[in-house]
Formats: C-alpha cells, sequence, structure tokens
C-alpha cells in the first residue's frame, strides 16, 4: 500500500510541470505588457524596462520558467506583481477559508445527496423517486450566483440569522456551505440513485431477499457498499473542485478564499498569483483522487488486492 | 401516463416551492419595491441601518476591492489613497469639497521666489509612534518619495528640500511650479517619521503617520482596522468615529444587502443596479457626486483619418451623450462636452459640440472624404465601454462611419494605447485638479500614448501657464487652453462618473469628494 501511495505521488510531478507549464506559457503569450500595467500611464519607457529588469521579465521565457521551478522546488511560489508580498503567504492566508468551505459544503451535500439518492433507488419509479431527481434537477440547473443572493435576502435580510458576508463569526459558513452544497448535492444524488438502481438489480441482492434479510440491512449493508464507488468518485471530484476555490461563491458572500483571489490575480495579470493558486489547485485534486482511490480498497476489498 | 402525471405534479410542486421560496426571500427587507413613503424600515436586524444605536462609534464601510498597499509610495490607486488618507498628513491638503489646496502639516508658507518656498510647520504634531514631527522628517519623506519611478510627476520639480530649523521646511523647485502646492497634497508626498525611513520600515505593513487615525490589523482579503488617534493635531478634524473597519466584498448586490442588513455602515460603491431600492429606503442615505473623473473617445489623430479637425467635429456632435448615458448608465451620468471635467474652478465648456446630425453632416461634408473608407475600430477594456462604444456605432452609422468594437483585458488595453496602430479607445482620466488635466494635451504626453494629439500651439499655451505664478492670469490660460481645445477637438468627452455612496441614515455630516475620495474624519452619528 505505500508503495503504491508513493508512486502515485511521484506520478504527481509529471503532472505538475505539464500543468505549470502550460499555465506559465499561456500567461506570457497573453498580450499585455505587465511593468506597464503596474506603473500606469505615466511611466516612461525607461521605467517600464527598468522594473521588467527588476522583475526578469526581460529574461528568455524558458529561463523565466526555470527559475520559477526552482523556486518551486523550494517552497517559494515567487512574489506577486500586484501586491509586492510572497505568493506563498498569499496562498497560505486564504487556503484555509478554502479547505473550510469546501470541507462543510462537502458535509452539507453528502448528508444531503446520499439519502436523497439511496431513497430514489429504493423507491425507484415512485413519487418518492420523482421528488428527489426533481430536487437534484433544480440543484443542477439553478445558478449558484441566484441560489445565494436568495438565501442571503431570506436568512440574512428577512430573518436576520446569518451574517450577509465575511467569515468573520462561526456562523458565516452556513450560508456560502449551504448554497456550494447544493449544487454538488445534485450531482452526488443524482450518481447515487443510478449507482444504486444498478446494484438493487444484481443477483446477490435477490439471494438477501431469499434468505429473509430485512430491506434495510440489504440496501445499507450490501447495495449501497457495492454502489458506492461512483459516488466516491464524484465526491472527490467535487471536494477537489471546491478546494480550487468556489469562485463564484467566494465572490458573492465576499468568502476570502483562494478562488477570490485566483480572479482577482487573473484580472490584474498577476501571473505569480495565478501560477501559485493553479499549483495547489493541480496538487489538491492529486491528492484527493489519490485518497478517492485509497477508498475504493476500503470499500472493496478486490480492488484492495491491486494495491499490493 | 399515470407515472407521467405524478412527474409533472412533482415538478410543478417544487417549481412552486422554489417560486414561494423567490417571493419570501423578495419580500425580505429593502428588497422588493417599497413605497418611499414613512413606512417602517423592514429589515430584520433590529439594529439595521436606520438610526444608530446609542452610543455607537465605530463605523464599517463596505470596500469593493483591497488595496494592494498601505505605504504611500508603492501605489497610485484609489482604495489605497483613500487608506493614507486616514494614516497620513501632507504639508498640504487638499479639500474635498472645493478640491483647492489648504495647509495640513505646514501652519503657513510662503513663496520666496518663481523658486523658493518656505514652509512653517505646526508645533507639537505626533506621530502614532510617539515621536514628534520635525523638519528633518518633511525633507525626509519628500527623498524618500523621490526615489520611486512612479511619484516622478508629483515630486520631479523639486530640486531641494531642506530643513532650516525643527519646523521650517524650504523647498526648491528647478523651475516654476505653480502646481507645487497640490503635488504636496498628493499621497507621495506625505509625511513619514525619518526615523522609521532610515530603519528600513515596511510602510505598508506598518503605516506610521500623524493621521487621525491608528492602523490596528490588516486581514488580508477580509478586513482593515484603524482605530481614531487621540494625539491627532487638528482639532477640528479629530476623527469623532472611533473603530474603523474596512471590509472587502467584491459582488455589488451584497454589499447593498449588508448595508440593508446593518452588517456595514457604509457602501463605498453602490451598484447602479441597486440606486433605486436604497434611495426608497428611509434608513438608507444614498450620497450621489458627480465626479471630474470623464470618459472620452480617444482618436489617433496621428496615423489615421482623424488627422482631420473636420472629420473629428462630424463625430463629436454625431453622438448624442445623453442617449450613451441613459443605455449604457442606466442614466446615472453627466452628459460631457468640455475636454476638461466641469467641476473644478477653471472649467469651462465653451467651444464644445453638442449633439447635432446636420452639424455633423456639414462637417463630413467639409471634410470631402469617403466615409465608407473609414472605420473606428475602438478598443474597450470593460463592459461598460463596450456598452458606449456599442450605441455609438449606432449613432455613427448616421453620418456613415462604420465602427467596429473590440473588447480586451487591461494590460492588452494599456500596450495597444501606447502603439501608434491604435484608432480609438474609450479612455477615463481624473486628475486632481484642473492643471495636471491640460498637462495631458502637451505633445511630451505622446511618449506614452504616441497616437495623441500634438500641437505646437498648445504646448506654448501649456508651458506658459506652467511657468505662470500668478493664480488669477494661471485660471484664464487653463481656460484658454480648455476652449481651444474643445473647439479643436482632439478627442471627443462622452461624460462624467457619478460616484454613489451610501450609508445607514444615522450617519452625519457625510463628505464625499469629486476626486472619488470620501472624508472619514467630519463623520458622527
Amino acid at each position: 500500500m505505500l508503495r503504491y501511495i508513493g508512486k502515485r505521488i511521484l506520478y504527481m510531478i509529471p503532472v505538475l510541470l505539464g500543468v505549470t507549464l502550460l499555465v506559465f506559457f499561456i500567461m506570457h503569450l497573453a498580450p499585455g505588457n505587465v511593468a506597464a500595467m503596474i506603473l500606469g500611464e505615466n511611466a516612461t519607457a525607461e521605467q517600464i524596462a527598468e522594473l521588467e529588469h527588476e522583475m526578469g521579465l526581460d529574461r528568455p521565457l524558458l529561463a523565466q520558467y526555470a527559475a520559477y521551478l526552482g523556486g518551486l522546488l523550494r517552497g517559494d511560489l515567487g512574489t506577486s506583481y500586484t501586491s509586492g508580498e510572497s505568493v506563498t503567504a498569499k496562498i497560505m492566508a486564504c487556503f484555509p477559508y478554502t479547505v473550510r468551505l469546501a470541507l462543510v459544503a462537502a458535509v452539507v451535500s453528502v448528508l444531503l445527496a446520499l439519502p436523497l439518492g439511496i431513497l430514489a433507488a429504493v423507491k425507484q419509479n415512485t413519487w418518492v423517486d420523482n421528488v428527489s431527481m426533481v430536487i437534484s434537477l433544480i440543484g443542477v440547473s439553478m445558478p449558484i450566483f441566484w441560489l445565494a443572493v436568495m438565501l442571503i435576502l431570506l436568512f440574512s435580510l428577512k430573518l436576520g440569522w446569518f451574517p450577509v458576508y465575511g467569515a468573520k463569526s462561526w456562523n458565516s459558513i452556513v450560508l456560502p456551505a449551504i448554497s456550494l452544497g447544493f449544487m454538488n448535492m445534485a450531482s452526488i444524488a443524482r450518481t447515487t440513485r443510478s449507482s444504486m438502481v444498478e446494484t438493487l438489480r444484481q443477483d446477490y441482492i435477490r439471494t438477501a431477499y431469499a434468505k429473509g434479510l430485512s430491506k434495510g440491512a440489504i440496501v445499507i449493508r450490501h447495495a449501497f457498499r457495492n454502489g458506492m464507488l461512483p459516488t466516491i468518485t464524484v465526491i472527490g471530484l467535487e471536494i477537489g473542485q471546491m478546494l480550487g476555490g468556489a469562485v463564484l461563491t467566494e465572490t458573492v458572500f465576499a468568502w476570502p478564499g483562494v478562488g477570490r483571489m485566483m480572479i482577482q490575480a487573473i484580472n490584474g495579470r498577476d501571473t505569480p498569483t495565478v501560477m501559485g493558486c493553479i499549483v495547489l489547485l493541480t496538487v489538491c485534486f492529486s491528492f484527493v483522487n489519490l485518497i478517492v482511490d485509497l477508498l475504493y480498497g476500503v470499500v472493496d476489498p478486490r480492488v484492495r488486492t491491486m494495491y499490493r | 401516463m399515470k407515472k407521467s402525471l405524478s412527474l409533472k405534479r412533482c415538478a410543478a410542486f417544487l417549481l412552486a416551492a422554489c417560486m414561494v421560496l423567490s417571493l419570501l426571500a423578495g419580500c425580505g427587507g429593502g428588497g422588493g419595491e417599497k413605497e418611499p413613503s414613512n413606512s417602517t424600515p423592514s429589515t430584520g436586524n433590529p439594529d439595521a441601518s436606520g438610526g444608530a444605536p446609542a452610543g455607537k462609534d465605530s463605523l464599517t464601510v463596505a470596500l469593493t476591492d483591497e488595496p494592494d498597499y498601505l505605504s504611500t509610495c508603492d501605489h497610485d490607486s484609489l482604495m489605497g489613497v483613500q487608506m493614507n488618507l486616514l494614516t497620513y498628513n501632507g504639508l498640504i491638503r487638499i479639500d474635498m469639497e472645493t478640491l483647492s489646496p489648504v495647509c495640513d502639516l505646514a501652519e503657513s508658507y510662503t513663496q520666496d521666489s518663481d523658486l523658493e518656498w518656505t514652509f512653517k510647520l505646526r508645533e507639537g504634531v505626533k506621530f502614532h509612534n510617539g515621536e514628534e514631527l520635525t523638519a528633518a522628517d518633511v525633507a525626509a519623506s519628500i527623498q524618500y518619495a523621490q526615489t520611486f519611478a512612479a511619484s516622478a510627476i508629483y515630486t520631479g520639480s523639486m530640486e531641494k528640500v531642506e530643513a532650516l530649523d525643527s519646523n521650517t521646511v524650504k523647498i526648491t523647485t528647478s523651475a516654476p511650479t505653480p502646481n507645487l502646492l497640490f503635488d504636496l497634497g498628493y499621497h507621495f508626498n506625505f509625511i513619514l517619521p525619518k526615523s522609521l525611513i532610515d530603519s528600513g520600515n515596511d510602510f505598508s505593513a506598518n503605516p506610521v503617520g500623524t493621521g487621525p487615525w491608528k492602523f490596528v490589523s490588516w486581514d488580508k482579503g477580509n478586513s482593515i482596522q484603524f482605530e481614531a488617534f487621540d494625539g491627532y493635531f487638528d482639532a477640528s478634524r479629530k476623527a469623532a468615529i472611533q473603530n474603523l473597519e474596512f471590509v472587502m466584498i467584491p459582488e455589488g448586490s451584497t454589499r447593498t444587502m449588508s448595508l440593508e442588513a446593518g452588517d456595514v455602515d457604509f457602501v463605498y460603491s453602490v451598484a447602479s443596479s441597486d440606486i433605486d431600492r436604497l434611495r426608497s429606503d428611509e434608513s438608507v442615505t444614498v450620497e450621489q457626486v458627480v465626479s471630474v473623473e470623464n470618459f472620452f473617445l480617444f482618436l489617433n489623430t496621428v496615423t489615421t483619418a482623424f488627422e482631420d479637425e473636420n472629420l473629428r467635429k462630424a463625430v463629436a456632435y454625431a453622438i448624442n451623450r445623453e442617449d450613451i448615458v441613459a443605455g449604457a448608465l442606466n442614466g446615472y451620468g453627466t452628459p460631457s462636452y468640455s475636454c476638461v471635467s466641469m467641476g473644478y474652478a477653471e472649467s469651462t465648456d465653451e467651444g464644445s459640440y453638442t449633439y447635432d446630425v446636420d452639424k455633423a453632416k456639414e462637417y463630413m461634408a467639409a471634410w470631402g472624404g469617403d466615409p465608407s473608407t473609414v472605420t473606428l475600430d475602438i478598443i474597450c477594456s470593460n463592459a461598460t465601454k463596450t456598452a458606449i462604444a456599442t450605441i455609438m456605432q449606432n449613432q455613427l452609422s448616421a453620418i456613415g462611419i462604420n465602427v467596429t468594437i473590440n473588447e480586451m483585458d487591461s494590460a492588452t488595453y494599456q500596450e495597444q494605447m501606447r502603439t501608434t496602430d491604435l484608432v480609438s479607445a474609450i479612455v477615463s482620466w481624473s486628475p486632481a485638479n484642473a492643471m495636471t488635466y491640460v498637462q495631458r494635451f502637451h505633445s511630451t504626453r505622446r511618449q506614452n500614448t504616441p497616437a495623441g494629439m500634438a500641437d505646437a500651439h498648445m504646448d506654448e499655451l501649456v508651458e506658459e501657464m506652467n511657468t505662470t505664478m500668478d493664480a488669477g492670469a494661471r485660471t484664464g490660460m487653463i481656460q484658454t487652453i480648455i476652449r481651444e481645445s474643445n473647439d479643436r477637438c482632439w478627442f471627443v468627452p462622452i461624460y462624467q462618473v457619478n460616484y454613489f455612496r451610501a450609508h445607514a441614515a444615522g450617519l452625519q455630516n457625510v463628505v464625499c469628494s469629486a476626486t472619488g475620495y470620501v472624508d472619514f474624519c467630519t463623520m458622527h452619528w
């Protein structure tokens, strides 16, 4: 198992190299002069050239990329073009907020989605199934921005239960987590339902009924466990995505996470910050994928044997 | 069939539930339409907005963007300067209502010759770290500012800054500089403690000045906190608000709802879609200021057909500014006809061109070219500029000019502005005073916008103004420059931005400047 984990971590290196290479060149090949943008319209050509030299932007692109990779190996993600701060420090300040929001939203979505998906599968083609699927359809199709504004209007303005913005108090996370979780809930519930419907048709389930096991035991102990693999994959993907920053949710609720920071950095052509966020997103996705693969082994012993 | 009906019923039920949720939410405080009568504010929070709770001495302000720096010399951004105004002072301050320079850390000043100025400092002024302000701090601060490239146009004229004694400073300029007082009121020239400059203090992380508020903390991405400085030297401008907090809320509707819920007390920038709603809410006051920020159509007068004055005038006559303000800005702007914003003491719209399609056609005929050979390619750096260009596209078709629109990000836009390939752009500018404004008409500005105007006569006028020390004569010269620029139609003014700030109705004496800043010193509950 440890060998497998080590191997997977090593696989992350070429993935990271590929992603950083792609993003670095895209950012640098885009038209526009960063130094001119920083110095503003009054800057002379000499001042722009001087700043470009200071920032190392006058060096060949490959040399710049190599320097970036060197810094990355030392854990140095560079310095923000716009604020002059260390990108590592900037990300470390935002990432805990993003993790907190992603985890709470994941809990919300899983707690809602699993019962909904299981119920829909067990009560297939009944009104319960229909209601569950309509709820998840609404979740998938409802714009997250609209849901967030509706939640604020109802729970903050009308009822006064939660703050409108920010991350200052313990209850600030409730509305962002619900709006983010509700959207993810929809896809998890739909996956759970289809996977459970498939599993409930298996011969061993019919055998379990024939043996006289209770419906609850069959659904939870036999069907759910075996039908979980696709659900785990979707949950993993959703968490990976949320760890990269939920841009819209963070923007509407003024949640100080990585997503909001990345959008500001893209708008300000702050390449080191954008690169830092992308590296973080890649690492998060890779680790979440690894955890998902390991969880396959936990729920399915057949998979576990492949890790040896 | 039965299953299908059941599915339809469920869907209908859930959609209905969803609509009810929206309606309930829409009925929340401040939401929906309200009668502009004496109706009780319907916000959920009893403390919301309206009158301040007794003894309230704090203020929470919602900002759109976080400033990148709290230091004085690393930036030239509106938010950064707004923060600087809290913690620092200059020798001179620009009054937010009159936009005129008044003494701040300087008690008085004399102009000894065209090149020499002497400033007497107020006595007993303390920095936030307890040190007393001296002339050495002033000299060190200006010399420190001169080391930053971006400060050059505000510090470059000062050849020598000397401390004559502990509270007298002499500034010698390299040429007559009538704009010196304005320059000294600019944030680059705010005064820092010499001891901290010498020790290499990071003034962004630790902003120490003499200002009415002391920096407390900066939770990046979240909030910046300040507290009133007890030892502030100017009793008339001592902060009544003890605790001042700025929070970052990028989304416009969230800022509005935060104000309605009472989570914030002041919204720095109100989204135009929310203005009417807030105006009908008695617990909120909306401040509207016609700013000096002027949006105009920049034309390449060097390498395109717009080199011809008649063609430029045809364009100026063919553009209906009122339609642009109504269509692109929901009516929240002020049509502009003069190349320098109205609002400065020197402003004038003499010589400008108003909407008149017949006259536009006359000028097209005077130009004599074939309109089908002219393509006005307008570059835009945001959606508002694109909306303006789209309306112009329709208006200019009346005189046969074909308009193409090219929206791009800011960095690309700025790079395009530095080339002669550029045909046209929607541009905005908002300098603090008219004299700085008209510097734009001098050909030296072409090093950054080579497609911009260049005219020997205009250069002479600007140079003469720059050395005219008599205030009355200078005002006359500025007005001459404006009049002639309007007449030559180097670019086409479109509108002046209106700033909208909103705050709890209980907050009194709110002063919002036409240059974009808010005077927090004057406010009280």
